[in-house]
């Protein structure tokens, strides 16, 4: 079973501080999604992760091996990122010939289907591609090159609605049919809430969340009702955001509700992964939780 | 480790482009000069070995092989993108311009001792048959020396723009170009400098000149002798290459 570690990962960018003391553990056979604002340092922590550059501090692993420098390791991830890597010139057939060579394998099978569904033509330059086409070609290479652990920066850049449900449809079938570790990092919840299995939330390069989704949104509780009965009855619990409606409130708790008893008058339901990111990362920003 | 795989890539890429430098030497040389005299009613004074008698296959090569070895950010962009580590990378990066530098090299001596010398009466057509070729005369010899010579001074060449462009992808474009821009500039008043302070102070420089006697082999006679020369080439390459495997330890991806 492989395990993808990062142990005290930091990084700076002169002054400013992008990924701090970040430990995380990736398991074989899950869907992770990486969420996080605009610079929170999702795509820094990626890069850190595939060795493309170095962390200041801590080191990322597999099975207990330092990834740097180590071909046998860093041939067990791929990651898709924005930023294009491959040479402008080429024909995409001579980047997949080129990555088969590399990672010494490749599911020819599966590509040809995806190159027919998404209708992409091979014989086209790479630099060429517009940005839809672009993340689609990447998003082929991802699924069709023997890793173990998938990493996708910002998958869906670019494509159509109908693209974006045929690549999640596709990604949840590659995953069935040879099960291994997919790290989503999107801005995109609503998209992902249903495929991912774990949930990494970072905020201003630190982790403030790192759970299985069935158990964060378990944590999860929206409380409605007349204003001070849900104050009441929200008193000394972690109340994460609010919103008014007229004289009807809804606190938003994170974390257990203690078994204090509901009054009548309040209602008590789960809220989504997507409240819970945005409550959390404001929350988290310094300012005041949420209120509409 | 994926060494092979990674020196067939880049040897698969590099390799075409050895057949364009000398299609455009041949072009430069002797097509260009032919349509210009056609052109211009010289043709009666066109003279093909005195074109390919000027025109030193050995220094475009050079030339060649120092420029594609200063260009690597587009090949470690692709190979990192596919897992492939910086030492692996340096491994074959060497692989490959030494099986470069060996080509052109035999080609270079090929074109030079079995075309260029019977048809120039034995001019020299490079730095062994112009200063060292009278060392031994053993022709066998000599043909061994200049080939290990002319490799050597190809492969420093090659590991001297390792180190240029290896060194500038350390930096973001904007100083990368500051770097290019000042670089010149400053070792331009360096040499100007030091050439007023030998005018001026009539600045000894008797020491260089006895290190550049002993580095180049020249003897009291006042012939060569090629060894220290050699030996110099691969005590400078080894440090070069040295140098190289310390810049590749430290490429990254850039944020520009």
């Amino acid at each position: 079973m492989s395990v993808l570690e990062v142990s005290h990962v930091s990084k700076s960018y002169g002054s400013k501080s992008v990924i701090v003391d970040v430990n995380l553990s990736f398991e074989e056979n899950k869907i992770y999604g990486l969420l996080g604002r605009n610079g929170a340092g999702k795509s820094t922590l990626l890069n850190i992760i595939t060795n493309r550059t170095f962390a200041d501090d801590g080191e990322v692993k597999i099975d207990s091996e330092n990834v740097a420098d180590n071909d046998s390791k860093l041939g067990l991830m791929y990651l898709m990122s924005e930023v294009d890597l491959y040479p402008n010139g080429a024909k995409l057939s001579q980047i997949i010939a080129d990555s088969e060579l590399m990672y010494g394998d490749f599911d020819h099978h599966l590509a040809d289907r995806l190159v027919d569904q998404f209708g992409i033509d091979l014989s086209q330059k790479f630099g060429k591609l517009s940005t839809g086409y672009n993340s689609i070609f990447k998003l082929i290479l991802a699924l069709c090159l023997p890793v173990k652990f998938v990493i996708l920066d910002e998958p869906v850049l670019g494509l159509d609605a109908n693209h974006r449900e045929l690549f999640y449809s596709e990604l949840l079938d590659s995953y069935a049919t040879n099960p291994r570790t997919f790290i989503l990092s999107t801005h995109l919840i609503e998209e992902v809430a249903n495929i991912i299995s774990d949930v990494i939330i970072l905020d201003q390069g630190r982790i403030i969340l790192n759970q299985p989704v069935e158990d964060a949104l378990a944590k999860t509780h929206s409380v409605v009702g007349p204003r001070q009965d849900v104050e009441q009855y929200t008193k000394g619990l972690n109340v994460v955001g609010r919103d008014n409606m007229g004289n009807i409130r809804a606190n938003y708790v994170y974390g257990d509700l203690d078994d204090r008893p509901l009054p009548d008058t309040l209602q008590l339901s789960n809220f989504d992964l997507q409240k819970l990111f945005i409550f959390l990362t404001n929350q988290y920003e310094g300012g005041r939780p949420n209120e509409n | 480790m994926k060494t092979s795989q990674v020196t067939k890539y880049l040897f698969k890429k590099q390799l075409p482009l050895i057949g364009v430098v000398y299609l455009t030497l041949i072009v430069l040389i002797v097509v260009l000069p032919f349509i210009l005299a056609l052109v211009s009613g010289t043709l009666s004074s066109f003279s093909v070995v005195d074109q390919l008698r000027s025109g030193s296959v050995s220094a475009v090569f050079g030339l060649y092989i120092f420029v594609i070895s200063t260009l690597s950010y587009e090949n470690f962009k692709f190979l990192i993108q596919n897992g492939i580590s910086r030492k692996t990378f340096f491994e074959a990066q060497l692989t490959v311009n030494g099986l470069l530098v060996l080509i052109g090299n035999t080609f270079n001596l090929l074109y030079g001792y079995l075309f260029l010398s019977p048809i120039t009466n034995h001019a020299s057509f490079n730095l062994y048959t112009g200063a060292y070729a009278q060392y031994f005369t053993n022709p066998i010899i000599n043909v061994a020396l200049n080939f290990v010579m002319s490799g050597l001074l190809l492969a420093v060449g090659s590991l001297l723009g390792m180190v240029i462009g290896n060194f500038l992808t350390l930096f973001s474009k904007v100083v990368q170009r500051l770097i290019l821009i000042i670089g010149p500039i400053a070792a331009g008043v360096v040499i100007l400098f030091i050439a007023k302070a030998m005018i001026d102070y009539r600045f000894r420089m008797s020491w260089v000149v006895n290190f550049a006697k002993l580095i180049l082999g020249y003897q009291a006679s006042g012939g060569y002798n090629p060894f220290p020369l050699m030996i110099t080439l691969l005590l400078f390459g080894c440090v070069l290459a040295l140098i190289v495997r310390v810049l590749f330890a430290r490429k990254q991806l850039k944020r520009d």
